[in-house]
């Protein structure tokens, strides 16, 4: 018994010596992730209809037989000539760009020139994920090795690795931009207030993963302030005025990608959310909106809209891009008529805000297939492997806005409770932590409010889903500091620069 | 008693064989007339030139002659194909004359064949232009007065035209030089079973004539009154106008047809309580509701359930309001489609087949164009009255058809187009007095008999309100089991978390206070 005993504390002593908690937990995601994405039958989401604009963009296209909504296309065809749309720069500008130019780049090295493997992009993506995965694992368990570590190392990867989200990899949906970059931010944020060498260059990843993350898509644009306040931590790292001048040019490149996207919309995709920000939003959950949008200047006869879409999936009565729906309805409904009419109904805003609190856990897609056709697998069926903390989340998470916001000042009392101390003792840990945790909260409140006002309350698996990251990220920093003992105050314990 | 009922049964059973017998040979004979279609021969789509329009004018107006069609490409076209008794007629439409396409089967196949033929635009053939008995001209850049009657209209510039001469009561319609040379020429021409146009257009005089051309070939000899058609209203039209117009055409004793597209959701709204109350007011003004079908936005063979159940689901929203449509109207394209005939069209009686969209999305294509009791032409009004070009009285069509305008989107436009109506020298077709039509959904019938509205056979009274309305329209919410959990668990939650917060600050201050006193002794 004592043999057996001291046979595995010595093994378990050689496996701690040789595989680290962050070593470990980018082993563990890159078996799962790597086995949803590449062996066949492959995973991914479908198209909702919107990958016409992106493949268009990319110099991509739809070959024969090409499938919508129901099953995943594997392959796609790549433009060989002149490409119309991308030399006339109809598209509003993505960084999402540089991903799938990099896939296609990757597929005419090893695939071939004139059709496009879905999983060079899913192979893009997969790469900097398992990094993201390696770092976050580092910051909140270095420098411990022992068995809570490991656990924690394996909670953080069922969370990230979560297949809800990494489905997406093989999708030209932004969603594992918004993933990447937000575990990179959060993981070199945290090490950077926890090590003295590479501080340069965790600062630059954060403000490279924040660049990359503002201008996936034009929504993003108002969450900048959220980042510049992350951002803010990095004041009490450094103390040179030359790098601290390094700090406010970082944050001012930030800046500048925020407006820059915020006027990036396109006309249509302006239509696109006024319309729906209306149908979805401002007529859903009212009895009868007919005379409050009489009191605003819209005919009350829009209200028959109540529930549908920009893109109907058969048939309408008026197709929302025609010139009479433009001149009497979308000219009018911009983010200003909007909020004056939440102004006037608070209920009803309240809620909506509820209706996004209610999904916002429940990051799986659920109206695409995640199957290509031929798999023997149903329309539209859903991957039911490795998604227990989403499936988990969804179902528990309490559904009101007003918990969200609780939870919020709660976070921030105790996660503001570390920072007073570190201040006090001169150490940076909880006052960097802080700004982090800060701006990853007010992700959470921010986007179901903007998501309301922008786009209504359409599609919100994937549009609450950077608020359901935020989220996550500040659990398991809150969990890790507690297994840890510094969450109410920083150790003086180091990373260790040699894993 | 069995073997009484089971005798009776028996009688009656050879009864009726012996009846079917009787009637077979001449309903077999009636439904091949029905059944055999005309074949749209055409060489090429040629957009630019407004081919795929011109294909689809010729399918509307066989349509409302009553034929059924099959379109098809001159490649397409197989050896053999007309010679099998399955055609009663062929059209020889050349959108792209300088040979742009040739299928030597085709032209052997034509010549041989003893149905109705008509040819429209250039490369007539040696063999057609024998039939027809004329020897063709072709004339070089030069421009054409196209005139009829009191009406004529100044064409556009032709590169190159073939022309028949002209002849006295083959013709319909001449075609006079402009200039020094004022020679003339026939339009169209019909003599027997063949037929000739040098040209289709999609308005104005030529269609009418073409209109009378194609319907001469067919025997089709009656006049028909045009019926004035609004159309391009939607539920967010503005109601106020619409009523504006119906009320002054109705001054006008100007008997009219509107056609609109409706909603089959959300119809416990006001707005389209006020929508409906707007068409029964119409109603009342003399008009009559031809229902437009929906927009299609994407369709596969898939979709015909969606597409039967909105049909079926507006059509009784309407009805369940007194506004009883007395036809469907929608692009022509419907027609050559097999879903959206299927699941739209064949639902009723009289169908408005207008211009098509620029980008028309077919959920089932077949290019087979079915008929209906009565198939109305939409021809826009505008292209009857442009005041250089020449003028227009459209009074005898040959042809039902609907003389359309768009619903005016300003009061200056109401006004315009009022006038517009108003100037028109024509006597407007009255549904009150000649129409009697009838429309199927899936659980209820609509009829239209000379200006009283049928709804499963019983007369419907149109007020101004409506009646009969089930009020059970409010959306019900799916009840889930721990539903009153969830309902409540965000409140529970958040007066836990207060009262531990409040706890907790207490607690730090009290806490700081001890600590503070410890160091001020």
């Amino acid at each position: 018994m004592q043999r057996i005993r001291q046979l595995t504390q010595r093994a378990g002593r050689g496996v701690t010596r040789w595989l680290s908690p962050a070593v470990f937990a980018m082993l563990f995601a890159a078996i799962v992730v790597g086995g949803l994405l590449f062996i066949p039958p492959i995973h991914g989401l479908a198209d909702n209809g919107s990958f016409a604009q992106t493949l268009a963009n990319n110099g991509l296209y739809q070959l024969d037989g090409y499938q919508v909504v129901g099953y995943l296309n594997p392959q796609l065809g790549l433009m060989r000539y002149y490409d119309e749309v991308r030399s006339a720069g109809l598209g509003g500008f993505s960084s999402q760009r540089l991903f799938v130019g990099l896939a296609i780049g990757l597929n005419k090295l090893i695939f071939s020139s004139t059709r496009f493997d879905l999983r060079c992009l899913g192979l893009v993506y997969y790469l900097p994920f398992v990094g993201a995965v390696g770092l976050l694992t580092r910051a909140l368990t270095q420098p411990y090795r022992r068995i809570r570590s490991y656990v924690l190392a394996a909670v953080i990867v069922v969370i990230f690795a979560d297949t809800s989200l990494t489905l997406a990899f093989n999708s030209f949906y932004v969603a594992p931009i918004l993933l990447i970059t937000a575990m990179m931010m959060v993981g070199s944020l945290l090490l950077l207030s926890r090590t003295t060498t590479h501080r340069g260059r965790l600062m630059s990843l954060y403000f490279l993963s924040a660049t990359l993350l503002i201008t996936s898509q034009p929504q993003n644009a108002p969450l900048t302030v959220s980042y510049l306040i992350m951002a803010l931590g990095g004041f009490f790292v450094f103390q040179h005025p030359a790098q601290r001048l390094g700090l406010v040019l970082g944050m001012t490149v930030l800046v500048d990608c925020g407006v820059t996207m915020g006027l990036a919309l396109t006309p249509q995709q302006r239509s696109v959310n006024r319309y729906q920000a209306f149908t979805h939003g401002v007529l859903h959950e009212t009895k009868d909106p007919s005379r409050a949008l009489t009191q605003q200047g819209v005919s009350q006869q829009f209200a028959l809209m109540r529930e549908n879409d920009y893109y109907p999936v058969n048939f309408t009565e008026l197709s929302p891009d025609t010139h009479y729906v433009r001149q009497h309805l979308t000219r009018y409904v911009g983010v200003g008529w909007v909020l004056t009419y939440y102004g006037h109904h608070w209920p009803q805003l309240r809620q909506l805000l509820d209706l996004a609190a209610a999904n916002l856990m429940a990051t799986q897609v659920k109206s695409v297939g995640n199957y290509p056709a031929h798999s023997g697998h149903a329309k539209g069926a859903q991957v039911k492997f490795f998604t227990l903390a989403s499936t988990t989340a969804g179902t528990f998470f309490p559904r009101r806005f007003a918990f969200d916001a609780l939870l919020v000042v709660a976070l921030l009392l105790v996660f503001g409770v570390g920072a007073y101390n570190d201040l006090h003792q001169r150490r940076t840990y909880g006052v960097v932590r802080f700004f982090l945790v800060t701006g990853l909260l007010l992700n959470l409140l921010l986007v179901p409010l903007l998501v309301i006002l922008t786009t209504g309350v359409t599609n919100l698996a994937q549009n609450l889903l950077l608020a359901a990251i935020s989220l996550n990220l500040v659990l398991v920093i809150l969990v890790a500091d507690l297994l840890n003992h510094r969450l109410w105050h920083a150790d003086d314990r180091q990373v260790i620069d040699d894993d | 008693m069995t073997k009484r009922i089971l005798g009776l049964v028996g009688l009656f059973g050879s009864l009726c064989l012996g009846l079917a017998l009787l009637n077979g040979p001449v309903a077999h004979a009636q439904s091949q007339i029905k059944t055999q279609r005309v074949l749209i021969v055409y060489d090429a789509r040629n957009p630019r030139a407004d081919g795929p329009a011109k294909i689809a004018t010729l399918q509307r107006l066989l349509a409302s002659v009553g034929v059924p069609t099959q379109t098809e490409a001159l490649a397409h076209y197989h050896a053999g194909q007309l010679t099998t008794q399955k055609y009663q007629g062929v059209v020889t439409l050349v959108n792209w004359p300088t040979d742009h396409g040739h299928n030597a089967a085709f032209t052997r196949d034509r010549e041989r064949f003893t149905g109705r033929q008509l040819h429209i635009g250039q490369d007539l053939s040696d063999a057609e232009a024998r039939h027809l008995h004329a020897t063709p001209q072709t004339r070089y850049h030069q421009q054409f007065t196209l005139r009829s009657g009191q009406s004529w209209q100044l064409l556009p510039f032709s590169e190159n035209l073939t022309v028949l001469p002209s002849h006295g009561d083959r013709q319909l319609g001449q075609l006079q030089i402009q200039g020094t040379d004022r020679t003339t020429y026939a339009y169209g021409t019909v003599r027997g079973r063949y037929g000739y146009l040098p040209y289709l257009a999609n308005d104005g005089l030529s269609l009418v004539l073409a209109m009378r051309t194609v319907a001469k070939l067919f025997h089709q000899t009656g006049t028909q009154r045009p019926l004035l058609t609004i159309t391009g209203v939607t539920p967010y039209s503005d109601l106020r106008r619409l009523r504006q117009l119906g009320q002054q055409l109705a001054a006008a004793n100007i008997p009219f047809a509107v056609s609109t597209t409706t909603v089959a959701n959300n119809t416990a709204l006001q707005g389209f309580s006020a929508f409906t109350r707007t068409l029964r007011a119409i109603e009342r003004d003399n008009g009559v509701i031809f229902l437009q079908t929906p927009t299609v936005h994407a369709a596969n063979a898939k979709s015909g359930n969606a597409l039967e159940q909105l049909m079926v689901a507006q059509l009784n929203q309407l009805g369940q309001r007194q506004v009883i449509p007395v036809g469907l109207s929608a692009p022509a394209y419907w027609n050559q489609d097999k879903l959206l005939r299927r699941h739209g069209l064949q639902r009723a009686s009289d169908v408005l087949l207008l211009p098509n969209p620029k980008t028309p999305v077919y959920a089932q294509r077949d290019n087979l164009g079915a008929t209906y009791d009565r198939t109305w032409f939409g021809l826009s009004l505008r292209s009857l009255q442009t005041q250089r070009d020449g003028q227009l009285t459209p009074d005898h069509l040959a042809l039902p058809t609907a003389i359309t305008t768009a619903m005016p989107t300003s009061a200056r436009q109401l006004t315009a187009t009022m006038r517009q109506i108003k100037a028109l020298p024509v006597t407007w077709y009255q549904p009150q007095q000649q129409l009697q039509t009838s429309l199927v959904s899936a659980s209820a019938t609509f009829a239209y008999r000379r200006g009283t509205y049928l709804l499963n056979g019983r007369a419907v009274t149109i007020g101004a309100e409506a009646t009969g309305v089930p009020r059970y329209h409010f959306t019900r919410k799916n009840k889930v089991v721990l539903g009153n959990y969830f309902k409540y668990q965000g409140w529970i939650l958040l007066g836990f978390f207060a009262v531990t917060t409040v706890v907790l600050v207490t607690f730090l201050v009290v806490g700081r206070r001890i600590y503070r006193r410890k160091f001020m002794r």
